[in-house]
């Protein structure tokens, strides 16, 4: 009977059938139906180079390789220039002959291999390999040369610092492990290769510490990644929404990062780190909610006063979810809780405003978020205009004429900073959003509404979950042991473990007794 | 697909909700007149007069626009109370608001008709904030002081509340502190009284306390000089200035006192006969000499002291015989006896009141003078004329 109402569904089992390349498609003697099958595979790809060698009027051997991501220097030096001379040698009719070659290392080239599938064959080609086939031959040479134009590693943009590495990823994966690599030399730091994207083919890099991640994680994490099938990946943030836990809540469950030095902090944590080529931003699992607090910079700072800038922050984060809805709920349905003064005040400003405060409210938050995103999108030159209407016309203009009273651009403008000062982007971004319905809430039902909003929202947050981790843990589920790095940064001397939630084995960071004013006490 | 809608379906019964029920307590800043002070009379033919007076957002705002009066009062008058405010309200264009009222003013002949009428509707209603200040004016009516303007406050009804706050008390806890008072069965209630002068500067003045019964009757009053002795009794009172007058001198000794101190001891034989022993200490610091007296020697201090003492324990006595001619406990004896003695005061508090009327009260004083200052004799004085 229950079984009727079941909504069930059918598993669609698709394919993506983009590959032209019969997959036990081999390799032929023939030089010349070789070069013809290719070429049939790469019809219209202006970007494929062959450049034949001939010995009196007989190509004798084919090179096949795609302009502009291979050395070109290189291939000239390494490998034309060795066999143009060695084209002179008789023997060049033998079969083997360049397996020999090879054998005899007379090809200077970083990586080769010998394959005889026409779909390897062609893979390589597309990967910046150069593709050597030879007359007689069923096996083709893949040599790797592969060099491309990069962007040179700058600051990254969405995580400034004030002091600490300024170093930030770029869109090269090789470079990007280089960048983790040399901060940590240590054969314990794996990358584990696999390429997602059935066309695209993107490289993607699972890194971890051995002995400190736990198996159940990384475990989670390849499993989930290995279960994408999609035509391509052009961000990592088509995989973060592919791996994620509740894709439908607005919170994000998957850390973003562009610096080296954030995501070697989060593997000595236990985590796990997704590289994806062709994107600065690394992705970081499992994420809980504190990390919308702590900069990268709270570990490079003074204790102190990063303890106090975190508890700055967290005002902040209620201050950028809650403050309108207060706003509304105390102006209209509660006015006892506002101060005489200040409700004088609030009066005051009021009294010539044609709309209701939610709906002004919510006017004001609309132009705000507006202004905002035209300054993010507009060219740089351009985005001083949107400033300069936004903050004197928008501002000063709707107040003298009446339409918005002074109190609400004051609570927006104050909310908006308040946003913005939230080190996580996108965490930031989720409260942004939530901020709509608890104003509606607080519009229509005051301060109780506000009230239900945020338990609402709490519940949600019990119940989110990154790759086994709870969302807000340490605090819910309470381990109290691990509170040295939430609310407040402890120093470095008293916070000797990993964290208990994500760590099991080598939960030892930093053996104890090194607090420097003990140590200084036992020297005397 | 199934989550989005179940998701659907929340979001209409919520939307619902909002829209069938028609539950909206919305109400806009400027569709509110807030009330900052209400008055009470009672007029001469019975029927009360309800006064309350609204600040005026527009005239408080920019200061370039402000030129009218910040305020203005309206009054309303019926045959009880609610009556009266239906009546005013007919009168105000805006919905009003009492949540931010933090004064009552009660004439007095009200006041001597009784409170119980009027008081209920502070304690019931939830808007209206417990933290009020209610005050009896006296010799004028509520409605006619609500009507003054206080230059140096925006709102002429923050005037009444800083009044009485400059006073040394905390007047948030004067109508609490008159409800607790009132249902008790030992105390009686007391308030703080306001007068006006409409003829010179200085429009409103502090006058004193007001005693009522067990009734809420007006049976007394005292001056403010009284109603500080009152709460020095009562163990209230912070500091207060005594003024010693010496009578082989011409002239007078002014003495700060604080860090004051109250004890009640009381006995009550098998008879009921109560007798009351008040304790009450100080530590004294002399802020002023106009005597010829040299106040470095030990024997002019010693003499300044019991004079000092005997003076002071004089005027609290007086003032315990004035209260106790009306019956009217505010001295807290009764809480004092109850404490003491549990078990007679089960039959006590039966007749208190007269209990309390023939109690014998007996004052001891005990001023220690810690300080004279920098000078001994007045700097004023010639030598010849200081006495050592």
């Amino acid at each position: 009977m229950a079984n009727k109402f079941k909504w069930t569904r059918t598993q669609e089992k698709e394919n993506i059938h983009m590959n032209d390349v019969l997959p036990e498609q081999k390799l032929t003697p023939s030089l010349c139906q070789n070069e013809t099958y290719l070429k049939e595979i790469f019809r219209n790809c202006s970007d494929v180079v062959y450049r034949p060698l001939y010995v009196e009027g007989r190509m004798y051997a084919l090179v096949i390789y795609v302009n502009g991501l291979i050395d070109t220097k290189g291939l000239e030096e390494m490998l034309l220039k060795p066999l143009l001379t060695a084209g002179h040698n008789p023997e060049v009719d033998k079969p083997s002959y360049f397996k020999e070659l090879i054998a005899q290392q007379a090809l200077a080239i970083k990586q080769t291999a010998l394959v005889s599938d026409v779909s390897l064959v062609v893979q390589g080609i597309l990967n910046g390999q150069i593709a050597l086939l030879t007359e007689g031959e069923t096996e083709a040479l893949l040599g790797n040369m592969s060099d491309y134009e990069k962007r040179s590693i700058g600051e990254p943009g969405t995580e400034s610092v004030v002091r600490g590495p300024r170093e930030g990823f770029t869109e090269s994966i090789f470079t990007n492990k280089a960048l983790i690599r040399r901060r940590m030399r240590s054969s314990k730091l794996k990358f584990e290769m696999t390429t997602v994207g059935e066309m695209s083919q993107t490289q993607i890099s699972i890194a971890y510490i051995e002995g400190i991640v736990k198996p159940g994680i990384l475990q989670e994490v390849r499993k989930r990644i290995h279960r994408i099938n999609t035509d391509a990946i052009l961000d990592s943030g088509y995989i973060e929404e592919f791996i994620e836990d509740t894709p439908h809540s607005p919170f994000p469950l998957v850390q973003n990062t562009e610096r080296p030095d954030v995501v070697l902090a989060s593997l000595l944590e236990g985590r796990v780190a997704i590289l994806v080529d062709g994107t600065p931003f690394v992705l970081i699992v499992p994420m809980t909610i504190w990390t919308a607090i702590h900069a990268a910079e709270d570990y490079y700072e003074h204790f102190i006063y990063t303890s106090g800038i975190r508890l700055l922050r967290f005002l902040l984060l209620s201050v950028s979810f809650l403050l309108p809805s207060l706003y509304v709920a105390t102006s209209t349905f509660h006015p006892q809780l506002i101060p005489e003064a200040l409700l004088l005040t609030i009066a005051a400003a009021r009294e010539n405003v044609p709309f209701p405060t939610v709906v002004e409210t919510l006017l004001m938050e609309v132009i705000f978020e507006a202004l905002r995103e035209a300054g993010i999108r507009l060219p740089k030159p351009v985005g001083s205009a949107v400033s300069m209407v936004g903050g004197l016309v928008l501002g000063e203009s709707a107040v003298r004429a009446g339409i918005v009273s002074a109190p609400t651009v004051i609570v927006v403008a104050f909310t908006g900073i308040a946003s913005f000062s939230l080190p996580r982007y996108n965490l930031g971004l989720a409260f942004r959003l939530l901020r709509f319905p608890l104003l509606l809430l607080a519009g229509s039902l005051g301060i109780y509404g506000v009230g239900f909003g945020v338990i609402a929202l709490i519940i949600h947050l019990v119940n989110l979950s990154s790759f086994g981790i709870p969302y807000l843990a340490p605090v819910a589920p309470n381990l109290s042991s691990n509170m040295k790095d939430i609310f407040i940064r402890m120093p470095r001397w008293t916070m000797n473990k990993r964290p208990g939630f994500l760590v099991d084995e080598n939960i030892i960071r930093t053996p104890a007794g090194q607090d420097p004013a003990k140590n200084k006490k036992s020297q005397k | 697909m199934s989550q989005i809608k179940l998701g659907w379906r929340w979001m209409t019964l919520i939307i619902l909700v909002l829209l069938i029920t028609g539950c909206w307590d919305r109400r806009e800043l400027n569709n509110q007149a807030l009330i900052f002070a209400w008055g009470m009379d009672l007029k001469d033919d019975g029927s009360y007069l309800a006064s309350a007076q609204f600040p005026i957002p527009r005239e408080l705002g920019d200061s370039e626009t402000a030129a009218g009066k910040s305020s203005f009062t309206i009054t309303g008058s019926g045959n009880s109370v609610y009556e009266a405010a239906k009546d005013l309200q007919t009168k105000v264009s805006r919905a009003w608001f009492a949540g931010h009222r933090r004064v009552i003013l009660i004439g007095d002949k009200l006041a001597k008709k009784g409170l119980s009428n009027i008081i209920d509707e502070y304690s019931r209603n939830p808007i209206v904030r417990l933290r009020t200040d209610i005050l009896i004016v006296k010799g004028s009516t509520a409605a006619e002081l609500l009507s003054l303007s206080y230059p140096l406050e925006q709102v002429p009804a923050n005037a009444f509340f800083r009044i009485h706050e400059a006073a040394g008390t905390t007047p948030d806890l004067t109508l609490l502190k008159f409800l607790m008072a009132n249902a008790s069965e030992e105390s009686c209630p007391v308030l703080p009284v306001i007068t006006a002068q409409f003829d010179s500067n200085s429009k409103l003045k502090l006058w004193g306390t007001a005693v009522f019964n067990k009734e809420t009757k007006l049976v007394n009053y005292l001056t403010l000089k009284k109603g500080m002795i009152v709460q020095w009794v009562k163990g209230e009172l912070d500091g207060a200035i005594r003024t010693v007058k010496i009578p082989s001198e011409e002239g007078n000794i002014v003495v700060e006192i604080n860090h004051l101190s109250t004890k009640i001891q009381t006995s009550a034989d098998e008879n009921d006969n109560i007798r009351i022993r008040v304790v009450l200490g100080a530590k004294g610091v002399l802020r002023e000499n106009n005597t010829h007296l040299d106040l470095f020697q030990t024997k002019n201090i010693t003499m300044v002291k019991e004079y000092m003492n005997n003076q002071t324990s004089t005027e609290v006595k007086r003032v315990i015989k004035e209260i106790q001619a009306h019956g009217t406990d505010i001295l807290g004896f009764g809480v004092a006896v109850h404490r003491q003695h549990p078990q007679q005061w089960k039959e006590l508090k039966k007749e208190w009141p007269q209990h309390f009327q023939q109690a014998k009260v007996e004052v001891v004083v005990k001023i220690n003078l810690e300080e004279s200052g920098m000078t001994g004799p007045s700097i004023g004085q010639k030598k010849s004329e200081i006495r050592s």
